[in-house]
């Protein structure tokens, strides 16, 4: 291989580590959202919101990274598909990223009030989460379509947890209407962690399209 | 799929001992553009060669297999070289006009094939000029010298040349590695014109180029065609990864 194109594919290389140290810090925000909500930590929360910008910055970083490289190396097949994945895949981070700071703000409208139920499911959620968030990350990086496939599959049991989180909430409000400000407030970061969710399917079926130039 | 202009079938190809292709198989689409790339020396320019039958004029050359036009094999005893190739038409890398006037370089072939009537003479020039799109640059000074034209005019003039002899095929061997982005823009454009009237097999190893000018593309290596499909898939989704790896860069 030409010294030249040994340069872009480790420039590719390169672009693909950054993606993932984008990957780690959103998926450290989700951590720390449900965090700030388990303490009730107002500046923790705070925090989540204001590291948004470095996020936006990273998803910046990337695009003009990858519009660069299809500008000078005008790549192709699976070289192309890979920089228009991680270009997309940076929106996908910078939409969890955000989730995280809807969360926070969830966090800030509770405020210094006691939880009206102690929390099981959204912490049970948030791991499954986080975790699907990793194995998408590892999925694409190892080009592993089983992998892939498998974060895909998964969405299902958060659907079922978020449905179950939501009656829950409900039936708690029904009984005592002075909880429906903070049951409102839970009910949405449970949907935020869906919608988390969601981008992680989105990220393994850009993977496999990735690898394989077929959409599922 | 549209009709097969021409159809190539179990060629195999020698230089003495030498197979330099090796069992090819390929349709050639009528009114299509269909690219040849490749490493050098994988045999795609001797593949184009042998579509109208060039290699003939190289000692200790020997072709197996079929290659059809309109059905018919052109290797068969009965066809007329001559008339072969005024049918599949070439332009070459390096563009190659004669020392002579540029009218005098476009009626060349057309006098050859028996055309005398100067009428007749100044219409076909002034056809195949517009043709190749270079008609306009050159009208006023059609007794010039050929070979005061730039590059980019030269090669369109062979091209037009190729042109006045009414061929059904074109083929091309890296008509445009010899001229500048522009030049190179005005023969791509042309190439999209020529393919409402004519057949294109274009042989280049700029496969940006081959990906923008070419509907169906064929990658050959050490005499193999190893992927033939159209153009979008070969350059999105390749089937085989010895394609791959060459178009991304990854050997060679």
């Amino acid at each position: 291989m030409n010294a030249s194109r040994r340069n872009f594919h480790e420039e590719l290389n390169s672009l693909q580590n950054d993606m993932l140290k984008m990957g780690s810090f959103v998926e450290e925000s989700i951590r720390r959202s449900i965090e700030a909500l388990k303490n009730g930590d107002l500046e923790l929360a705070n925090q989540i919101c204001r590291d948004d910008d470095i996020i936006d910055d990273y998803e910046v970083n990337l695009e003009e990274k990858c519009t660069r490289l299809i500008a000078l190396q005008q790549p192709v097949a699976i070289d192309l598909r890979k920089i228009i994945v991680i270009s997309k895949l940076a929106t996908d981070l910078e939409r969890i990223g955000d989730h995280t700071c809807n969360i926070a703000e969830m966090v800030i409208n509770i405020g210094e009030n006691n939880l009206i139920k102690p929390l099981i499911d959204i912490p049970k959620m948030t791991d499954l989460v986080t975790k699907r968030l990793r194995k998408s990350l590892e999925a694409f990086v190892d080009m592993d379509i089983e992998k892939a496939k498998k974060v895909v599959e998964g969405d299902e049991e958060i659907d079922i947890l978020d449905q179950q989180i939501i009656s829950e909430l409900i039936t708690i409000m029904i009984d005592d209407p002075t909880t429906i400000e903070q049951a409102t407030s839970l009910m949405f970061v449970s949907r935020f962690l869906e919608r988390i969710g969601d981008h992680s399917t989105n990220i393994s079926e850009r993977t496999i399209y990735m690898k394989t130039g077929q959409r599922l | 799929m549209g009709k097969n202009k021409m159809e190539v079938k179990n060629l195999d190809f020698y230089y003495d001992d030498f197979k330099a292709l090796k069992n090819i198989n390929m349709p050639l689409e009528e009114n299509k553009v269909t690219a040849l790339i490749g490493p050098s020396g994988c045999g795609k320019s001797t593949f184009l060669r042998t579509l109208n039958r060039m290699n003939d004029l190289i000692d200790k050359t020997k072709v197996e297999g079929e290659v059809l036009l309109d059905g018919k094999n052109i290797y068969s005893s009965e066809v007329d070289v001559v008339e072969l190739r005024k049918k599949v038409g070439m332009v070459f890398q390096q563009p190659n006009p004669f020392p002579k006037s540029i009218y005098d370089n476009v009626a060349y072939g057309p006098r050859i094939h028996g055309i005398k009537d100067n009428a007749k003479l100044d219409e076909i020039v002034e056809k195949s000029l517009r043709g190749a799109a270079l008609f306009d640059e050159v009208k006023n000074r059609l007794n010039d010298s050929a070979l005061g034209l730039s590059g980019g005019q030269q090669q369109r003039l062979c091209i037009a040349r190729a042109l006045a002899v009414t061929p059904e095929v074109l083929l091309m061997d890296e008509p445009a590695s010899a001229l500048d982005p522009v030049a190179t823009a005005k023969i791509e454009d042309l190439i999209a014109e020529l393919k409402n009237n004519y057949t294109i097999v274009i042989v280049t190893h700029n496969m940006q180029q081959a990906a923008r000018v070419s509907e169906l593309t064929g990658f050959f290596l050490m005499g193999d065609l190893v992927e033939f499909d159209k153009t979008d898939k070969i350059f999105e989704n390749p089937a085989d990864q010895r394609t791959e790896d060459y178009i991304t860069g990854r050997f060679g």
